[in-house]
């Protein structure tokens, strides 16, 4: 399969200071691609330079095969944006800003995504006047209205309630299964471990880890947590060789070799005529890996 | 062209709906000229003779200066151009659409003005009609020009306010809106030829009465149109879709704005 988005030895610049530093990555049709960081790793510039918005100093940036700098006309009609700062006129009501943006990009008024997003009754209503929620709810739709190969959304669901944020991954889902691209950057990491596909972490303007959720959950030093907790106190005394202690009536063991482990207190628990009453076994969450990753500036 | 049309019938609308754009376009405009209109005549006699000009240049001040640039500035600082850009708005929409909303507003009271003036304060109409249209066409390209500089070089609201009074109260003063320029000292006169009020006020007053201008009118309809194109040139050169990307320093060459006018007091 082609890639939609194609980015080679990308470096930035701004003036003197270098914030993406050669970096490489391919978001295919139909994956959710995100990009994660502390603030300054460079997300924002590097969504902007894809975007055709900023020139990138140095490397290959490719969206749908064409330049995003040299061909940013041809490029709009193939890319949707919800940035982390967009907005629109105050006075601006809901219709007529689908309105707005469909005509500059050649299409009908997308009532239907208006109904979509619960916005239909509120086409009267001016953007000032619409809570948070609503308004990035219209920046998608109006993002979405013309059928975008790529879509980029940068912190989409920052500030939003529960139930918004839902249905915005309910988007999101929606889009990806219809063959959408979607660059996502977002500080959400329950967001990204839910959604994303693939990963990136820049850090210092560097991808320092990249694969699916589950291979940066899993790579490195991250080890998995198993809590068991027994009739008697079979564990008391079992010898395993990575750290134990006990919370809540649970032993816990710090392993990284799952099978091992636990077949041992499984066994160890029988040989002591003990009863296994719950086994509990909890990998690491993005969010402790991420912090991992990040915390020495990307150096494991 | 459909969406332009359609952007521009928003942006239009947007004037009535948006209470300091229709305080600025309609009501101190109107509000001052009927204030002035009463008052002034007991005070200096031959007001009425120059009030139309002098009140329409104005209402074209207050729209250009202190109505247009505002809300400008803040699509910059809040980033509604950028969102303009990404959705595909074209540069050419984003400088065209309030310009010509503009000018359409201003001439609605233009004509509100023009109107009631004869009706109510006995004031003539015009000596010549196409050459008063003339004229007010080319005072109104060049200041739309100023207010779309200003809204370019100023990097946010309250800079934007200063630099539009920067033009707006010294015309208030020494362009002739309030009196004739012929009635302040020659050394006044050279300073207020520094502002395209003065060139206005001259150029549409000689139009509209058939008296001798204070200066060749020609010649500020000249200084008025390079004006407006070394506006509109700087305007489209210094613009950037967000205030990051904006140079205060670049921002500077807006003052080249002054060339056409200190050309003026050298030639006319």
């Amino acid at each position: 399969m082609k890639p939609i988005v194609q980015v080679e030895g990308f470096t930035k610049f701004y003036g003197s200071n270098k914030v993406i530093d050669n970096i490489s990555f391919e978001i295919y049709p139909g994956e959710i691609f995100a990009l994660l960081g502390p603030n300054g790793a460079g997300k924002t510039s590097t969504l902007e330079c894809i975007e055709g918005i900023r020139k990138a100093t140095a490397g290959k940036l490719r969206v749908s095969d064409l330049n995003p700098e040299k061909d940013f006309k041809k490029i709009r009609k193939r890319l949707g944006v919800q940035l982390q700062a967009s907005a629109l006129p105050d006075i601006i009501t809901v219709e007529e800003a689908m309105k707005m943006f469909c005509l500059y990009l050649g299409n009908e008024t997308r009532y239907d995504l208006l109904e979509r997003f619960d916005l239909k009754s509120m086409c009267n209503t001016e953007f000032c006047k619409l809570s948070t929620g609503q308004q990035r709810k219209l920046i998608l739709a109006i993002a979405l209205a013309h059928h975008p190969e790529l879509l980029i959304l940068d912190e989409p669901t920052a500030g939003l309630d529960v139930h918004t944020r839902v249905e915005l991954h309910e988007i999101m889902r929606e889009e990806r299964a219809k063959g959408t691209a979607i660059l996502l950057a977002s500080h959400d990491m329950s967001e990204v471990e839910e959604l994303a596909d693939r990963v990136a972490i820049l850090v210092k303007g560097r991808i320092v880890a990249e694969g699916t959720p589950n291979e940066i959950i899993t790579s490195g030093d991250s080890n998995v947590k198993i809590y068991v907790k027994t009739l008697k106190d079979a564990l008391s005394d079992i010898k395993l060789e990575r750290a134990q202690a006990t919370s809540e009536g649970y032993v816990v063991f710090d392993t990284e070799d799952i099978e091992d482990t636990v077949g041992l207190i499984l066994s160890h628990i029988k040989s002591k005529g003990d009863k296994l009453m719950d086994l509990r076994i909890e990998r690491p969450s993005l969010e402790e890996r991420f912090i991992n990753i990040t915390r020495n500036g990307g150096i494991q | 062209m459909k969406a332009i049309m359609n952007h521009l019938n928003f942006e239009f609308k947007s004037v009535i709906r948006d209470k300091t754009l229709l305080l600025m376009n309609y009501l101190l405009p109107l509000v001052f000229y009927f204030i002035m209109a009463a008052i002034m005549p007991s005070v200096y006699s031959d007001f009425v003779k120059g009030m139309v000009p002098g009140m329409i240049v104005f209402t074209i001040m207050i729209s250009t200066l202190m109505g247009m640039p505002n809300p400008m500035v803040l699509n910059k600082e809040k980033g509604i151009y950028r969102s303009y850009k990404i959705s595909g708005v074209p540069l050419k929409s984003v400088f065209i659409i309030p310009v010509l909303t503009t000018m359409l507003h201003i001439t609605i009271v233009s004509l509100i003005i023009l109107g009631t003036a004869a009706v109510f304060f006995k004031a003539a109409l015009p000596q010549n009609i196409f050459s008063f249209i003339g004229v007010y066409a080319v005072v109104l390209f060049a200041f739309t020009g100023l207010g779309v500089l200003i809204a370019v070089c100023s990097p946010n609201g309250r800079l934007t306010v200063l630099l539009a009074q920067v033009v707006f109260l010294p015309s208030m003063l020494l362009g002739g809106v309030m009196m004739p320029s012929s009635v302040l000292s020659k050394g006044v006169q050279k300073a207020a030829m520094l502002l395209p009020t003065t060139y206005s006020t001259n150029a549409l007053n000689a139009v509209y009465s058939g008296q001798p201008a204070v200066y060749n009118v020609q010649g500020s309809l000249i200084i008025l149109a390079l004006g407006g194109i070394i506006s509109y040139v700087l305007a489209a050169y210094l613009f950037t879709w967000d205030s990051k990307t904006s140079n205060s320093l670049r921002n500077l060459g807006g003052l080249a704005i002054l060339i056409p006018y200190i050309l003026g007091i050298i030639l006319l």
